[in-house]
């Protein structure tokens, strides 16, 4: 065993800190040379001498020592307070910032959603009015527009007689008129729903 | 106080029990007091430094590295502090006073010594003072390690991580301190 490895396994050994085990071995050595327990009792001897240095309390009396710690104590809680305070206040700071934050997200989406609103009644009021535009052009159209292929036969009829004013039943005469004449008795064969028996008098024509 | 008390104990202390920081302090307070007033040689100095101790603790209690031994830091907060106290004490030097709890006069603590009251009447009082002596010429680090050792209850394993270096570094100054104590005394006996 070295010198230097022994010594320190001879201070740990007297101050207790040396394993079972290392302890075991220290022993065998130690009892085996006489040199190494010459050298161990020397060190056991310092040791004790460090242990000889009197405690604490015999330098100061128990209620100086009680005093003191009772100084450490107060101004642990002292400290202790106003951490607890600083960290109160952090927190409520915190919270503030936290919930602040939320009023300005819900602020924010509500005006999000009202210009949104907002800006669909624009559209819809616009569909709305382009679609009543339609319709107007539509019905417009549609009374201008006596030929189409479902206008009922009535409606034809009268808009064909809005159309001769009279007049043309009277002259009897011309290629265009007889045309006419005929599309009239042709007219008058087809049943007219509503119209007593289906077929429309001849005096109503005339 | 084994490691998982002490565990139970910080995490008391971090939710803000006041008692359990009553009971730290009762745990700890005389090793740390022991060892800060042997290395200032002030009582009063040693009793602020410890109280600074404490309140470095309630700091920094939460950036606590728990796989450290808690003695370990906790030392090692007073030794930076003592270090910075002696270093601002060569700048302004402070006299080392105490005061005599019967007459209330200020003393010098090796005056304090010297008056045997109210000392333990089973230690030799000059032996006493000349041990006091002896560990007052160690060299800095060297008396520390002794001091840690007696005064703060430090085991040598702890002493080594607190001051981070080797166990062996650690032994091999104790043992030397220890050597140069033993002359001393030897010395002071053969003079007498």
């Amino acid at each position: 065993m070295k010198s230097n490895k022994f010594s320190q396994a001879c201070l740990l050994d007297v101050s207790g800190e040396l394993g079972a085990e290392a302890r075991g071995i220290l022993r065998d050595h130690v009892e085996t040379y006489p040199a190494a327990m010459l050298e161990y009792d020397q060190i056991l001897l310092r040791f004790k001498q460090l242990n000889a240095l009197p405690p604490l309390e015999s330098h100061m009396d128990q209620v100086s020592l009680e005093r003191m710690k009772q100084q450490v104590k107060d101004s642990i809680h002292e400290a202790v307070h106003q951490q607890q305070k600083t960290a109160r206040w952090r927190m409520m700071r915190r919270w503030f910032y936290r919930s602040m934050s939320i009023a300005s997200g819900v602020a924010a989406a509500v005006v999000v959603m009202a210009g949104i609103y907002i800006v669909r009644q624009h559209i819809q009021a616009h569909q709305a009015r382009v679609m009543d535009a339609e319709n107007t052009f539509q019905e417009m159209a549609e009374s201008h527009l006596p030929y189409q292929a479902n206008t009922p036969i009535r409606l034809i009829r009268t808009r064909i007689e809005h159309f001769g004013g009279g007049n043309l039943f009277d002259a009897q005469s011309g290629a265009g008129s007889a045309g006419i004449m005929h599309l009239f008795k042709a007219l008058d064969k087809i049943p007219i729903p509503g119209t007593e028996d289906g077929v429309p008098q001849a005096d109503n024509i005339q | 106080m084994d490691g998982q008390a002490v565990t139970v104990l910080l995490a008391q202390c971090q939710a803000g029990d006041k008692s359990a920081w009553d009971a730290l302090v009762d745990g700890y307070w005389q090793r740390l007091y022991g060892f800060a007033w042997r290395s200032t040689k002030n009582r009063d100095l040693a009793h602020d430094l410890v109280q600074e101790t404490f309140l470095r603790v309630v700091q920094k209690l939460e950036r606590y590295d728990h796989r450290d031994k808690f003695d370990a830091w906790l030392f090692r907060i007073l030794v930076n502090l003592i270090r910075d106290q002696s270093r601002s004490r060569v700048r302004r030097p402070v006299r080392s006073t105490v005061v005599d709890s019967s007459t209330g006069a200020e003393m010098t603590d090796d005056m304090a010594a010297r008056t045997g009251q109210p000392f333990d009447p089973v230690h030799h009082q000059e032996d006493v003072q000349r041990l006091y002596e002896a560990l007052e010429q160690l060299p800095e680090i060297d008396r520390q390690v002794l001091l840690l050792r007696h005064y703060g209850e430090m085991p040598f394993k702890d002493i080594a991580k607190m001051l981070h270096c080797p166990l062996g570094t650690v032994l091999a100054r104790a043992h030397r301190a220890l050597g140069k104590l033993r002359i001393t005394m030897e010395v002071g006996h053969e003079v007498e």
